[in-house]
């Protein structure tokens, strides 16, 4: 039974960085239609950040932490402006297909400066656990957690009251009428970027010291697009449903099934939710105009 | 029948490759062939019925794994090879009749996730697949044996061309039509009579049957398969060929493919820069260059005259870079 609860909460802690990644995604999808598969990639390129600030420049973690997040900022949108917003008018694979083309030269450049060997992050807090309940917990958990958290709740005012929030949520309902009240569409694609960029670039900072720093370390939160698609790719609450679910999922079948299952596992998810529920657990059905 | 001078160059050139080339040159054409082919089956899908697959790895890894396993088990690499090409096409129809509810991007998911299943468990079944240590491929003994590359490389280009000639006259028979038809507007094709079901299922069959006879011939020409070659990223690979060769063109596979099977081994010195040019290029051709090196080509003999002498070289380039503003995007 404790044994039980300790893997529901390992599950629900990876669940927390899940959830981070699939809301930048379904922020970014509903603003700009673009499905952003190389969200992991900016997880990783905010880790190198931080580690090269952190370790080989020798800096204190606060001031490492937050040149990561500026400097990933700065990337990602570029990355918008380069590369996804000439293709705006393109159909929608091709915006997939050329994420999958940033991911590509996102972690070859990862490679060229920073070399394919794995790095090790010095823990920014104790790992030593402490036990509430029964339950083995760090400190290093609670703070990914708290973070995932706290942006979960700041989201909301952010787009409930913030002027950028709203003209968001404009933009994402209709393009046209949102430009006609004198909101900037282009900048609005720059500005969720730039949200996704502070979302993705904090987990993958907050993960270094647990993952390890490497280049294909990305390949770990595609899995964010399973969660996104569990919420309908347009719900944020559902994503974070989504993102605690598939992180307790993940974890008992790693432990009761076997390790392989463990990525197996959340693929056959998303197969399932596509066949018997594409628009996602919790969104109604839309009906589709001619 | 119409002389074509360029065919008959090029089929020459086929010929008379494996006599005067390297080993090297030999073994390079062949990938080109194994590529086109399942670039082909791509194009067909994504081409002309317009639904996306990001999974072609996977079905060229089914075919690839499911021939040598089959060669292992003592059948003739001629059963093999065919057996290895309908369970590949079993496969896309596992994926394709799902596919006919979900479409887009949903689809473009969900496809990248089977790719993805099949890798792992290219990886985990180790008794079956060898995991990571990979299986090694033979080629065939009969009626003589291939072990040099020259014939097995005759195989290749016949098949590529045999492969080629069904697919031509699928696109321009009823079922191409279909398959246009489906692309430009699922609903109004739909009203017209096409039974959606049967021809989105076909385009994943072609796409799957073709992509695993790719497999089945990419196992012996290498002679050792592992998984790191059917990763998502070869997956990507495919469509970013029929992109940069021409969508709908067929030739445009071969073309596309020729370019990644060439690219890597002009980049040989320099090979920590491939991958960073493979994305670079192929974001350079979706913005610019949308419709393909064929398209272009196809665009440039028409308007030769007009068109390039007035707005000059460059400008004619760019000028083909917008995407058409056609329906807004569903």
């Amino acid at each position: 039974m404790v044994r039980l609860a300790q893997l529901i909460v390992d599950g629900i802690i990876l669940g927390s960085t899940y959830a981070i990644c699939a809301i930048g995604m379904v922020v970014i999808f509903k603003a700009t239609d673009v499905i952003n598969i190389a969200q992991g990639e900016l997880v990783m390129m905010a880790a190198f950040f931080g580690f090269t600030f952190r370790v080989l420049f020798g800096w204190s973690f606060i001031l490492s932490f937050s040149l990561a997040i500026g400097l990933v900022i700065l990337l990602s949108m570029a990355l918008e402006r380069l590369a996804l917003r000439p293709l705006i008018k393109a159909p929608i694979w091709t915006n997939i297909i050329a994420t999958m083309a940033l991911l590509i030269i996102l972690q070859s450049i990862a490679r060229l400066i920073w070399g394919p060997e794995p790095y090790t992050f010095p823990p920014f807090l104790s790992r030593i656990p402490f036990t509430i309940a029964k339950i083995r917990l760090t400190q290093h958990d609670v703070v990914i957690f708290g973070t995932s958290i706290l942006y979960m709740i700041l989201l909301y005012p952010f787009f409930k009251y913030t002027k950028v929030g709203k003209g968001m949520r404009a933009v994402q309902m209709d393009k046209e009428a949102a430009s006609l009240m004198g909101i900037s569409v282009r900048k609005m694609y720059s500005y969720v970027w730039m949200l996704n960029a502070i979302l993705v670039g904090t987990i993958g900072i907050l993960l270094a010291p647990r993952l390890g720093v490497y280049s294909t370390m990305g390949l770990l939160f595609i899995k964010g697009f399973v969660v996104a698609v569990m919420g309908g790719f347009t719900s944020l609450a559902g994503s974070i449903v989504g993102g605690f679910l598939l992180g307790i999922i993940e974890t008992l079948a790693g432990f009761y099934i076997s390790s392989a299952m463990k990525d197996i596992v959340s693929f056959i998810v998303l197969i399932l939710i596509l066949i018997v529920k594409p628009t996602g657990l919790f969104s109604e059905s839309v009906t589709k105009r001619v | 029948m119409k002389v074509r001078p360029g065919l008959l160059l090029l089929f020459l050139i086929l010929i008379l490759v494996p006599f005067l080339g390297s080993r090297y040159l030999i073994y390079v054409v062949s990938l080109v062939a194994v590529y086109g082919i399942a670039a082909l089956g791509l194009d067909i899908l994504m081409g002309y019925s317009g639904q996306v697959c990001f999974g072609q790895a996977g079905f060229v890894a089914v075919g690839a794994y499911v021939t040598a396993f089959f060669v292992k088990q003592g059948f003739s690499y001629w059963i093999s090879l065919p057996i290895g090409g309908m369970l590949a096409a079993l496969a896309g129809v596992i994926i394709g009749l799902p596919a006919i509810r979900i479409k887009g991007h949903y689809l473009a998911l969900a496809t990248m996730s089977f790719a993805y299943i099949i890798h792992l468990i290219l990886v985990h079944w180790e008794s079956v697949t060898g995991g990571p240590r990979g299986l090694l491929a033979s080629r065939p003994s009969w009626p003589f044996s291939f072990e040099e590359d020259k014939y097995f490389y005759f195989i290749i280009i016949l098949i590529a061309i045999l492969l080629f000639i069904i697919a031509r006259n699928i696109v321009r028979s009823r079922y191409g039509r279909a398959f246009l038809a489906i692309q430009k507007d699922e609903i109004v094709s739909k009203s017209m009579g096409i039974n959606l079901i049967k021809y989105k299922t076909l385009a994943f069959i072609i796409c799957s049957f073709y992509g695993g006879i790719a497999g089945g011939l990419y196992g012996p020409l290498i002679g050792f398969l592992d998984p790191l070659s059917f990763t998502i990223l070869d997956s990507a690979l495919y469509i970013m060929m029929i992109v940069l060769g021409g969508r709908g063109t067929l030739v445009g596979a071969f073309i596309g493919a020729a370019f990644f099977a060439i690219l890597p081994e002009v980049l040989r010195e320099a090979q920590k820069w491939q991958e960073l040019s493979f994305g670079l290029i192929f974001i350079c051709f979706l913005i610019f260059m949308p419709n393909g090196v064929m398209g272009f080509m196809r665009r440039y003999q028409f308007s030769l005259t007009e068109r390039f002498r007035k707005v000059g070289f460059l400008r004619y380039i760019f000028k083909e870079k917008q995407w058409e503003e056609g329906k807004p995007r569903a």
